[in-house]
């Protein structure tokens, strides 16, 4: 089997990982789906740097591609995305019975995640990164990265309220 | 005080990652013990991060975009052809369509009595549907879709005999044969029944996902008897007929080797029947 075979067979198996990792951080299937698509092109097209993993090094150029298109999404209308997605979730709730409430109340807790609480969430519970690796992508003290996971998963767990259910 | 709280969740959600050094996994274990409020508090962000990890999963659900669903066919079957020419001989051409439909139906039937007994066996039980969600129907696969293996469909493809069902959001999937295509790997026909509409699509193994080749659906009709389920496996479908007719080479296998494909990963160097 060729090298390329094996980078082909590779991102193969990634894909579904890289989608979930894309579908966190986006909360769209599209948006999730394109931008999957894009990080399979750039790496396709650009090759991967030595001995890097593909599925972490997919997940950093996820990571990345995701910040440009929030950047350029924000630059358009900084409100949008915080808008949009409270809008999806009052649509769903009407389509939804009384049964899912805990479902719905978990979905919005994840959906009103802040972006860098999303953001590091996502690279550590989905993408597998060690907070060291965290911190180094996203350029940031260690501590920061542990306050913004503690504070993202308090968030998700204070609006569910699990025990007060 | 805020600021105290804020500091337990840090550790408590760093003690779940084992990101803390040995002293401080000691500290938070003894607090662990002496404190049932920071016990709930773990328990609260453990189930928070699961649910995170739930919501991602969402997708394994969904099928792709279109242009994903290239991307993703195209890679496939670019690492397919090339392993098929380094290691494999061509494939015989002995191509008999219509002799080989009539069986493959004759397969479908068999399996379909034997998907009755089990599905009269499990509502015996008060069998409740695997995956049941919103209100609406789950959305059937179309023609140039990819199954990802790590979905449930895909694991009822990979891994479940014909006349095995997966139920998801009203919509019942159900494998009625298997067989191989002319140069190419195992394929399978499978028959899609929801409230409101019915169908067949044949899906192809590519890789370790599936690829769906054809399909065809219907609206089912209003004045179809209001029994659950009835539909798909009745039905004909000439457009699936018509695809099968030309690409079917080698099967229908019986549920013997569809277990064997399964148990081998479905590597298809099983003899011809």
């Amino acid at each position: 089997m060729s090298s390329k075979t094996h980078i082909e067979q590779d991102i193969l198996e990634a894909v579904p990982h890289v989608r979930r990792f894309a579908y966190s951080l986006t909360r769209n299937q599209t948006e999730a789906d394109d931008l999957t698509q894009s990080v399979i092109e750039r790496v396709l097209e650009k090759g991967l740097p030595e001995e890097a993993d593909l599925k972490k090094w997919m997940f950093r150029v996820c990571r990345n591609l995701w910040i440009d298109t929030l950047r350029a999404a924000k630059t358009r209308e900084k409100a949008k995305p915080e808008l949009q997605s409270q809008t999806n979730f009052s649509q769903s709730s009407e389509e939804v019975a009384g049964s899912n409430i805990l479902f719905l109340k978990t979905r919005d807790a994840i959906e009103r995640l802040p972006d860098t609480y999303r953001e590091v969430l996502t690279m550590v519970a989905i993408g597998g990164s060690s907070y060291k690796e965290a911190a180094e992508q996203l350029d940031i003290p260690i501590g920061t990265v542990m306050s913004r996971l503690g504070r993202a998963r308090a968030m998700i767990a204070d609006k569910v309220g699990y025990h007060d259910q | 005080m805020t600021s105290n709280i804020s500091k337990l969740d840090e550790r408590l959600s760093a003690y779940l990652d084992d990101e803390l050094t040995d002293a401080e996994r000691s500290e938070i274990e003894t607090r662990l013990v002496e404190d049932d409020a920071v016990g709930e508090r773990l328990e609260a962000l453990a189930l928070a991060d699961s649910d995170f990890i739930e919501f991602a999963e969402e997708i394994d659900q969904i099928p792709m975009s279109p242009g994903l669903a290239e991307l993703v066919a195209h890679l496939s079957r670019a690492g397919s052809e090339r392993e098929t020419t380094a290691e494999t001989p061509a494939q015989p051409d002995n191509v008999v369509a219509f002799p080989i439909w009539k069986r493959a139906m004759r397969t479908v039937v068999e399996h379909r009595a034997i998907a009755a007994c089990v599905m009269f066996a499990l509502i015996a039980v008060g069998f409740a549907p695997m995956l049941t969600g919103g209100d609406g129907e789950t959305s059937p696969p179309y023609s140039g879709g990819v199954i990802t293996a790590s979905s449930d469909l895909g694991a009822l493809l990979s891994k479940k005999v014909s006349g095995s069902d997966l139920t998801i959001n009203n919509a019942r999937m159900t494998p009625a044969l298997t067989f191989t295509r002319e140069g190419g790997g195992p394929c399978r026909v499978v028959t899609y029944a929801a409230p409101s509409l019915e169908g067949q699509f044949v899906a192809c193994r590519e890789g370790q996902n599936w690829s769906v080749e054809t399909a065809s659906y219907r609206e089912v009709s209003e004045d179809r008897p209001d029994v659950e389920f009835q539909s798909a496996s009745g039905g004909s479908f000439p457009e699936i007929e018509i695809w099968l007719d030309d690409a079917l080479t080698n099967g229908p296998f019986s549920r013997d080797e569809e277990q064997e494909l399964i148990d081998r990963n479905w590597t298809t160097d099983i003899e011809e029947n």
